[in-house]
This record gives structure tokens, C-alpha cells and sequence, in this order.
């Protein structure tokens, strides 16, 4: 789950105690149950996503899959862990997984377009805004796509979201010392992709 | 440039700009992926378990709101926001069915348009439907609305992206209703209430009755008869007389039984200057002890969802009575059992000062102390 510094870990646990509930109901075969938790996390599910893949069109579709695999694998869910960090290592698992597939698909994967792009820019920006955002934001996402799944991954989880190692290496389902290494790794391949590619707005 | 320079710029350059976004759903965009997981869990329902299986879950699906009940009436109001256009809203809501039957009052006789999954009005236009005979639709323009998931014309759920909608809906054989609007997810538990929703959020006024809404921070507010919730200030208000009017005038349209009969499109709406309470409605009988058993029996299965509609039913039913006496203390139990403390206070404060079973009194204060006592490291209560 994407963390919200402002949450007072009160609600944090009462929201997990809720999941739980839902999570037992579904598993019994309630539906409605799994509505509602599909339903809680429609949100953080799109926002992880978005930050690892970009706003890429296959988005919606990702999304489905992923509820479809909770759903799958729900009877499985044992609680051990928090049913969001049982949802988000799904979520990366797919997006590393469509990550993988795009990377082998290089040269046939479709550039972003601008109305994906848009989803990204604030309401009230200008045209002129707007333009230049896309650019921007075209610019950014060129720049991830250079590094592998893995490692985008934990930079996304790390640099990106701020979370801990050992947050990150549960969800990516890796030691935290590896985790570390492929963000130092990612920072390195980003860092000189910078060099090759200056800003636009820096000529 | 050494290692801290470097991350320095990747953190100015990359990681920064891209820390500042924040993915957001739209409430339309959100009611459609939600519509489209449904579908593809059904779909998969189907395929595990056969269609025999798939009968099963619907049939568990709409019996689900058994204990829903009455008659609803909604309305939502959308501030300025205008549709984009004809073409684009008539783009069909996947994997639902189309079930918003054009209605006319009877006399007239245009040809009957196809059902279709979403409704749109003009600048100044009323449209009405139907879906199934228990919900009946004014649709006042510029805006739309879209049926974006259904289990059968009893379990409906709603998006309204524009616009003020008002809606009858009988739920007294069962089934929910479930309208989302911006910022608010609101749905029927047995009564007739109002939904307005405007530029900076929704704000529900309830009617008769009691309705049960989700603000967009997961918030749940219980908003009872004469009251009108505000998203924007989240608050409780009383109704205002402008909405009690609007829906008086959507009742009073209604002349013959919901029907599908040719599309209606009229003039400008106004809203007449009417009395500000609602017709009044006989409330069918229903075996609130039998309901009660049924509760228990819910909670015992955990099936929390079901025991409370039919708790907050028996609530409604019996307002001063000892059975709703009682059904406000499991709601408050149920609440405490989720660790959300203001639900629980909530339902504790619609309890009457003076209790129609004095019996219940030490369990009121029981709960009352769990409540205030919860997180906040005193001791226990006592038995």
C-alpha cells in the first residue's frame, strides 16, 4: 500500500482489521466482501501501477489481472502478512512481469500518448503547462525504461515512494541488501542516461 | 562527479518530478474498472465452477439485500461540469447490462427507444427511465448516469458524472441501491433519502429514513431523517427545503405504475416551490423478530455486510422499540469488532435518551466506555 505519513497508525491498523475481516468473508465465497476490498483499493492499486509502468494504455487491463489474482489466490492467503502487502506483491509481480514483456517487445511497444499522459497532469495547468508536462513526463519515463524490470522497481519502491528497504524487499520479494544494490545500480544507469540525454529545457 | 552528486541529480532530475505526481481515478474511469473487474470475476466464477455456479452466485448476490427495504428516493445534483458530448456518452459501460428503459407518462406515443447502459440529458432537459419496476429515474441535464454494475434489476449500482438525478427506489422485496457521485458513495439500506452532490464534493440529505455514505477518505457517515451531510465541510446539516421540494416534484411525476413506455424528454426543470416534507408512504409489515434471527444469524456466519443491513433495517423499523434499541447496540458492536470507534458512536447516539428496555441500559453504557476507553490505554470496562 502506498504509505501516507499523515495516517495515525490507529486507522492504519483498524483499516488492516477491517481487510482482514473482508479477506475472511471472501475467502468464504462472500463477493460482496471482495467487492468492498477490491473496492479499498482500486486506488493504491492504480497509483503503484502507474509510478512502476507508467500510464501505460495496458493500465486497466493490469488492473484486472491483479484483482483477478488475489481473487485466485485469496483461499491461499494465510495472513501472515498484511492483506496489502499480500495485494502489493501481486501488483509488482504483474508489473515487473508486463515490464518484461515490453523490454522483449522493444521497437513494436507504442510510445505513450498524450491523453495517457494527461491522466498525470493537474486539472488547472495551462496548455502551455500541459504541453511541456508531457514532454517532461515523456522524458521521465524514457529515462526508466532504460532499466531493467528489477531494478525499476526498487527505484520506483525506494527513490520514488520513499519506503524502507526492508518494505521494499518484502514486496519485491528480495533481500533488502539486494534491493539496496539494484538501486544504487538504478541510480548509476539513470545518472548516465542524464549525460547522454540533457534536459530539454536545459539548451 | 562522485556518488552523492550523482544521486543528488538523478533525486533533482527523475526522482523528485515523478515523487510530485499523483495517479488519480476519475469517478467515471474508477466505475468502469470496477464494473470491468466484476465482470471478469464473474466470468471466472463461471468458468471454475460451471454454469450452475454462476446461477448460485447471483442468486447468493441478490438475495444479498434481502433485508433492504422501502422506498428510496435520490437525488444528486451536479454543479457546472457539462458533458463532453451526445457521441461520447452513448459509449456503452462493459459487462453490464442495458437496463435504463427510456419512460414517458402513459398517453404518449413516440417510438420506445432500446434500454441502454447510461442516461444523458441537455442543458435544461428531463430524462426519465426505469430500471426493472423498482427504480424509477429523472435525470435532470446537462449531466449523465451509468449503470456500472448490476446482480439482476434489484442490485443496482450507479455512476453519475453530471447533473441532478433523482430516483425512486423500491427495495422492499429486497436488493441495494448504490449511487456514486463525486467524492461519495451512497447506498440504500431501507428508506427514502436524497443525494446532492455539487463542484466541491456531494452532500447527502436524507428524506425519511436513513442512508449510509462513504466519503472519499473511506469515512462512513449514517445520515438520518431531516439531515443532510456535507462532503465538502463533512458535516451534518439540516435538509434544505429546495431538495424536500425538487423531490416532491420528482414523486408527483410519476403518474402511473414504472412502466417502460416511450422516452420523456421535457423542458427546463424548475423546481417547484412545494411543501418541504416528502409525501408521506405506507411502510410494508415486515417480521422484524424473524429479521432479527436472521441478523444473529449473519453475525455468527461473519457475514458483517448482511447483518448490518438487516440490523440497520430493524433500526429504522423500530425506532423507539426495544428490537431497535437493540439492533443500534450490535451496530455499535459490529463497529467496535472493526475498530471503527466513531461508527460505533454513532450508532450509540441514535439510541433514545430514554430506553424502551431498561434491560439494554448497561449495555449502552457497556459500549459507550469501549468507545471512549479504545486506544487510549485505560483500563477495562466494566461487565
Amino acid at each position: 500500500m502506498i504509505r501516507s505519513s499523515a495516517s495515525p497508525r490507529r486507522s492504519t491498523a483498524a483499516a488492516a482489521a477491517k481487510d482482514a475481516n473482508l479477506v475472511d468473508a471472501a475467502a468464504g465465497g462472500d463477493r460482496n466482501a471482495f467487492a468492498e476490498l477490491y473496492r479499498r483499493h482500486l486506488d493504491s492499486v492504480h497509483a503503484r501501477l502507474t509510478r512502476v509502468i507508467g500510464p501505460a494504455s495496458e493500465r486497466d487491463d493490469l488492473v484486472q489481472q491483479i484483482f483477478l489474482d488475489v481473487y485466485r489466490a485469496l483461499r491461499r492467503f494465510r495472513g501472515d502478512a498484511a492483506f496489502t502487502t499480500f495485494l502489493h506483491r501481486i501488483v509488482l509481480n504483474v508489473a515487473c512481469e508486463h515490464l518484461e514483456r515490453r523490454r522483449r517487445a522493444r521497437g513494436r511497444s507504442e510510445p505513450l500518448e498524450a491523453r495517457q499522459l494527461e491522466t498525470l497532469i493537474a486539472p488547472g495547468a495551462s496548455p502551455e503547462q500541459r504541453a511541456r508536462q508531457r514532454q517532461e513526463l515523456t522524458r521521465l519515463f524514457a529515462l526508466l525504461e532504460g532499466l531493467s524490470p528489477k531494478r525499476r522497481a526498487a527505484f520506483v519502491l525506494v527513490a520514488i515512494e520513499s519506503l524502507p528497504l526492508e518494505e521494499a524487499a518484502t514486496l519485491l520479494d528480495a533481500r533488502p541488501a539486494a534491493i539496496k544494490q539494484r538501486v544504487l545500480d538504478a541510480r548509476r544507469e539513470l545518472a548516465r542516461a542524464l549525460d547522454r540525454a540533457p534536459k530539454e529545457d536545459s539548451r | 562527479m562522485n556518488g552523492r552528486e550523482r544521486d543528488a541529480r538523478v533525486e533533482a532530475e527523475i526522482a523528485a518530478p515523478l515523487r510530485a505526481l499523483s495517479p488519480t481515478l476519475d469517478e467515471l474511469h474508477r466505475a468502469r474498472l470496477e464494473s470491468a473487474i466484476e465482470a471478469t470475476l464473474q466470468r471466472e466464477d463461471e468458468a471454475a465452477v460451471g454454469v450452475g455456479g454462476g446461477r448460485r452466485w447471483r442468486l447468493w448476490i441478490s438475495t444479498a439485500g434481502i433485508v433492504a427495504a422501502a422506498m428510496a428516493v435520490v437525488i444528486v445534483f451536479r454543479g457546472p461540469r457539462t458533458p463532453t458530448s451526445r457521441a461520447d456518452l452513448r459509449a456503452p459501460v462493459h459487462g453490464v447490462p442495458a437496463l435504463l428503459a427510456p419512460y414517458h407518462a402513459a398517453g404518449e406515443g413516440a417510438p420506445t427507444p432500446a434500454p441502454s447502459t447510461s442516461l444523458l440529458a441537455l442543458a435544461g432537459e428531463r430524462v426519465r427511465a426505469t430500471i426493472g419496476s423498482r427504480v424509477r429515474l429523472t435525470l435532470v441535464g446537462p449531466g449523465r448516469v451509468a449503470v456500472v454494475s448490476s446482480a439482476g434489476a434489484a442490485d443496482v449500482e450507479l455512476a453519475l458524472d453530471g447533473g441532478r438525478l433523482l430516483v425512486d427506489y423500491d427495495g422492499h422485496a429486497g436488493g441495494t441501491l448504490r449511487v456514486r457521485s463525486p467524492g461519495a458513495v451512497t447506498t440504500v439500506v431501507g428508506t427514502l433519502f436524497a443525494v446532492e452532490a455539487g463542484p466541491s464534493g456531494s452532500r447527502v440529505a436524507v428524506a425519511r429514513g436513513r442512508v449510509r455514505t462513504e466519503d472519499g477518505a473511506g469515512r462512513v457517515w449514517q445520515v438520518a431523517a431531516g439531515d443532510s451531510w456535507d462532503g465538502a465541510e463533512g458535516r451534518l446539516s439540516p435538509i434544505s427545503d429546495e431538495l424536500a421540494a425538487a423531490l416532491v416534484r420528482h414523486e408527483a411525476g410519476w403518474t402511473a405504475p414504472a412502466d417502460p413506455l416511450p422516452a420523456a424528454r421535457e423542458g427546463p426543470a424548475q423546481v417547484a416551490a412545494g411543501p418541504s416534507a416528502p409525501p408521506a408512504r405506507v411502510r410494508p409489515d415486515v417480521d422484524l423478530e424473524a429479521l432479527y434471527i436472521k441478523a444473529e444469524s449473519a453475525m455468527r456466519g461473519h457475514a458483517v455486510a448482511k447483518a448490518r443491513r438487516a440490523l440497520e433495517t430493524i433500526a429504522d423499523r423500530d425506532r423507539r422499540g426495544p428490537l431497535g434499541e437493540a439492533a443500534l447496540l450490535d451496530l455499535a458492536r459490529l463497529a467496535l469488532a472493526e475498530g471503527d470507534r466513531d461508527e460505533a458512536r454513532r450508532a450509540l447516539a441514535r439510541l433514545p435518551g430514554r430506553l424502551a428496555d431498561p434491560a439494554l441500559g448497561e449495555t449502552a453504557e457497556h459500549l459507550r466506555c469501549r468507545v471512549e476507553r479504545s486506544g487510549e490505554g485505560s483500563g477495562p470496562c466494566g461487565p
